[in-house]
């Protein structure tokens, strides 16, 4: 959860997305992000928590899935 | 060579001295420098630098994420854009005339992107670089971030000719639309590079300005004796023009006329210009405009502020000009809003339009003891009216030899 609460933060202060329209089942492209400013918000999830997402796993399709994931690498991380 | 003629609506500025035109120039009337000691870079590795340097503030002007796509040069060239079709009456809900063209001059584009990437990975020892610096470091991304931003459809260009580079974007898009391939151009240039490495590697060229015993304001001194060298500055400049049937069918404003465009290289050395190349651009302009030295009142000359760049222009005007380079005024602008490299032809070829609309000449700062080799009428101190002025060139010389002179007139 501490992932969803990062990108939130972010993604109103340095992507300029209105809180509002910030739910779990948004989609990055229904945001306004095109898929390099999707890149650059997965690189500062992935420089945050000191994890990597595979090829296959940038291919989310809602923030809460992302969050999901990025949880998932902090966790195994941890291990 | 006679073509359709070409006029400038609209203007638009990001300057160190400001956005609005009409306030810039009673500032540079008044000989008020911007250039200010800045403290830059790292705290380590960091320095007190002499820089017109702007607190650029984009605000609602461009979104928060449009902003990560955009390097500062671009950021410049957007709002200097925006300002110039907003001062045209050509912006419609936030959009501009999408069959128009854009030909923007840079340098070195995204400067301080390329900088952050290199830090990143020289000083954190990381490969993970930003996935956007790439576009963002080209030196395309002030036009290509103008076409998107207003949606301009028709080509949009990008000339990196060194401190040349918006000159000839005015000047390419004056003959393109002269020549009947266009009818309207967003034309300018756009420059960033105060970073701290970039700043760091014009010291290490030797050509910066020393601070003056009168302070930071007066330490670019064209023309003087005490002259030490440029003060880098930052910012952009945007002009509208137009063919003249697309203006009238309008009813635009007509602020300045576009007659003539000359460039030409010295094929001499890098850094170190040539009398012959720039008289020869002087001189194609002038016959390119039809024109003689006799008609032109005032020039906005290159003249950085160089102990060896400010006699090669004078001696070059005395050339191309012959006797009437006594009677012709000069200024160099630069003394207050420095050297914008590939923003600055097209600020100064603005303010040049600004003097002719108001016949007011703005002067040379801190030309306090001339240099005996610069005795051409050179303003010093403050601005003075012109009531004949009617016609008035402005020049840009690069590095690599590469030289511009655009002619206006009177509207």
């Amino acid at each position: 959860m501490k992932s969803y609460d990062f990108l939130v933060k972010l993604l109103v202060d340095e992507f300029g997305v209105d809180a509002v329209e910030l739910v779990p089942e948004a989609s990055p492209a229904g945001l306004g992000l095109d898929s390099l400013s999707t890149m650059e918000m997965v690189r500062e999830l992935e420089d945050e928590f000191g994890i990597k997402f595979s090829t296959e796993q940038v291919n989310f399709s809602t923030l809460g899935e992302a969050a999901a994931l990025a949880d998932e690498l902090i966790e195994a991380k941890g291990l | 060579m006679r073509g359709r003629r070409v006029f400038v609506t609209g203007l638009g500025f990001v300057s160190p001295h400001g956005e609005d035109p009409a306030a810039i120039f009673e500032r540079l009337f008044l000989g008020e420098s911007a250039i200010r000691t800045v403290r830059t870079g790292t705290p380590e590795m960091g320095a007190d630098v002499l820089l017109a340097s702007i607190d650029f503030e984009p605000g609602d002007r461009i979104g928060k994420a449009d902003r990560l796509l955009m390097a500062r040069a671009a950021q410049l060239a957007v709002v200097a854009t925006r300002n110039a079709l907003e001062d045209s009456g050509l912006m419609t809900r936030g959009r501009g005339p999408e069959e128009a063209a854009v030909y923007m001059g840079c340098g070195l584009g995204g400067a301080e992107i390329l900088q952050e990437s290199y830090r990143t990975y020289s000083a954190r020892q990381s490969r993970r670089v930003r996935p956007t610096t790439i576009p963002l470091i080209m030196a395309s991304g002030p036009a290509s971030q103008v076409s998107m931003s207003f949606g301009i459809r028709g080509p949009a260009h990008t000339y990196s000719i060194a401190c040349a580079s918006s000159s000839v974007a005015i000047g390419e898009a004056f003959r393109s639309i002269r020549d009947g391939y266009i009818d309207v151009v967003l034309a300018g240039g756009a420059e960033a590079m105060l970073n701290d490495g970039s700043v760091a590697a014009w010291q290490g060229l030797g050509v910066l300005a020393k601070e003056h015993a009168d302070g930071a304001g007066a330490s670019c001194r064209p023309f003087d004796l005490e002259r030490t060298g440029l003060v880098l500055g930052e910012g952009a400049a945007t002009l509208i023009l137009e063919s003249e049937d697309r203006a009238m069918a309008r009813g635009a404003h007509l602020l300045v006329e576009i007659v003539g465009f000359g460039a030409s290289s010295d094929a001499h050395k890098l850094t170190e210009p040539s009398v012959d190349g720039q008289e020869r651009a002087i001189r194609n302009a002038l016959e390119d405009a039809g024109l003689t030295a006799e008609d032109v009142g005032y020039i906005n000359v290159h003249a950085t502020g160089t102990p060896t760049g400010d006699p090669v222009e004078i001696e070059a005007i005395k050339r191309a000009f012959g006797p009437a380079a006594q009677a012709v005024a000069i200024s160099s602008t630069k003394s207050m809003h420095g050297h914008l490299v590939g923003a600055s032809g097209a600020l100064e070829c603005g303010i040049t339009a600004l003097a002719l609309d108001k016949r007011r000449i703005p002067p040379t700062a801190n030309l306090t003891v001339a240099d005996p080799a610069c005795d051409l009428d050179c303003v010093p101190g403050v601005g003075r009216d012109a009531p004949d002025l009617e016609v008035a060139l402005s020049n840009s010389f690069a590095f690599g030899g590469s030289n511009a002179t655009l002619v206006l007139r009177r509207a």
